[in-house]
């Protein structure tokens, strides 16, 4: 394979959270580099190991040689990104906890964020329009999951399982909607809005910064916001704030 | 089936109004309340814990079994107190700071209680101070939860303020929580790390040298 990138864009498949959809199509369209998009469902940080083993899945599937590197549009997302591997080819990641980093454009504004408003619920144009539960704002346990209760448990179980499943929303103070340039992002800010008035919630829109995808899609890694995982290394937890840094990977 | 295993069944079944009714009809029969509490809720909840393990119980059924077992145990407590039966050790317990999440402590706490210790609810989005000032009250066991990746680290912080204000020799530290492992309870010099809600009771023991 030619690598010279006088001769060839670089080629990179970008693995991506379903949450990451619209800034990532929009950096690839834009990109010098020729970028495969792969859409995995944005649902999955809340099954890690379900993450995992798609995301490795997908990784074991690239032939060598067949990119220059794998883009992963995540973050840690619930330890799910942890143990990934590099095959024959690089893998790339953005040092980050979740998508909000990713959302906001630095790990740093997202600290400083919770740091203020640790009970803060957020949510996007793209968060919104692929929720599996439909494009509806939920906080907590949804209707359809009380019924599923009622039936499961009876009424007087369900009653409290919404309760105690559902106290932590009650802690919340803030909810946020991280503003982007898609286009139907007013109308999609008005129903977090009214989510926010129901629940009483203090709601606030923040702008969004796409600035971390766009330098992931197009190759631009710098070593403090981005980890670059060798051939044969894998992912683990950091102790220090880059969160991740790459291993050898034991023979497999 | 005795009424024993009838208080045991309604348990698994985490029904709360089933356990309470056989219970008073147990106390009516003058069984021994701490039988009713070893041999009913604490075994019933011990065959929750392993359905757990199997994955045949999930999150809910825990949560409705251990609610059943309480609704019992505060009917048992008053009696069992006079029996002169004595606590198995302090806990005090809460999520750390930034992390607003208590689905995991709530359960752990009955849990906790219902095996027989006597546990100090320190809350969620609890500063470093009041882990220390649980230590330095009596507290033979500090537990702390977290749900996320980014507030996880600030179990570290509480342990190196444990170290400064030297009181981290006076207790037994255990931790939990969906992204914690045992190298991270290694690492940060935990006692003792329970990766839910029936392993908790099950360390909280050994570290307690109470194992059984």
């Amino acid at each position: 394979m030619n690598t010279d990138p006088q001769q060839r864009p670089a080629q990179y498949l970008a693995l991506t959270c379903g949450s990451q959809a619209r800034a990532v199509y929009a950096a690839a369209a834009v990109a010098r580099s020729l970028v495969t998009v792969r859409l995995l469902d944005q649902g999955l940080h809340n099954t890690p190991s379900q993450l995992r083993v798609q995301l490795q899945r997908q990784i074991d599937e690239v032939a060598p040689d067949q990119v220059d590197a794998i883009l992963l549009v995540y973050g840690l997302c619930g330890n799910g990104t942890l143990g990934l591997c590099a095959r024959e080819t690089p893998l790339v990641i953005p040092r980050a906890h979740d998508c909000i980093t990713l959302y906001l454009g630095s790990r740093q504004r997202y600290q400083q964020e919770i740091s203020a408003y640790p009970g803060t619920y957020w949510c996007s144009q793209d968060y919104l329009e692929r929720n599996r539960q439909g494009d509806e704002v939920t906080l907590g346990a949804s209707a359809s999951l009380y019924q599923q209760y009622v039936e499961k448990y009876g009424q007087d179980n369900a009653d409290y399982l919404m309760d105690a499943l559902g106290a932590w929303a009650a802690h919340y103070q803030r909810l946020v909607y991280i503003e982007t340039s898609a286009p139907d992002s007013a109308s999609y800010r008005r129903r977090a809005e009214e989510k926010a008035a129901q629940r009483s919630l203090r709601f606030e829109s923040l702008p969004g910064n796409p600035c971390l995808v766009e330098a992931l899609i197009t190759g631009q890694w710098n070593e403090a916001d981005f980890l670059i995982v060798p051939p044969h290394h894998h992912i683990v937890r950091g102790n220090d704030e880059l969160i991740i840094r790459a291993a050898p990977a034991a023979h497999s | 089936m005795s009424l024993l295993e009838e208080i045991r069944q309604a348990v698994i079944d985490g029904d709360a109004k089933a356990t309470v009714k056989k219970v008073e009809e147990g106390l009516a029969a003058e069984l021994d309340p701490n039988i009713i509490l070893n041999d009913a809720l604490i075994s019933g909840m011990q065959e929750v814990g392993r359905l757990f393990e199997e994955g045949e119980y999930f999150v809910p059924e825990m949560l409705i079994a251990a609610r059943a077992m309480t609704a019992a145990l505060k009917i048992l407590r008053p009696l069992l107190a006079a029996q002169g039966v004595q606590a198995l050790g302090k806990i005090a317990i809460g999520t750390v700071q930034g992390d607003l999440h208590d689905i995991g402590k709530s359960l752990v706490i009955m849990m906790l209680e219902g095996a027989g210790f006597e546990v100090v609810d320190l809350g969620i989005d609890v500063p470093v101070e009041r882990f220390i000032e649980a230590a330095r009250s009596g507290a033979q066991i500090v537990a702390m939860s977290a749900l996320l990746t980014t507030t996880m680290t600030n179990m570290k912080t509480v342990i190196d303020a444990m170290q400064t204000e030297n009181v981290r020799d006076q207790v037994q530290v255990l931790i939990g929580g969906a992204p914690i492992t045992q190298g991270y309870a290694d690492e940060i010099g935990a006692d003792g790390y329970a990766p839910d809600a029936t392993s908790a009771v099950r360390v909280a023991r050994q570290l307690l040298g109470k194992a059984g």
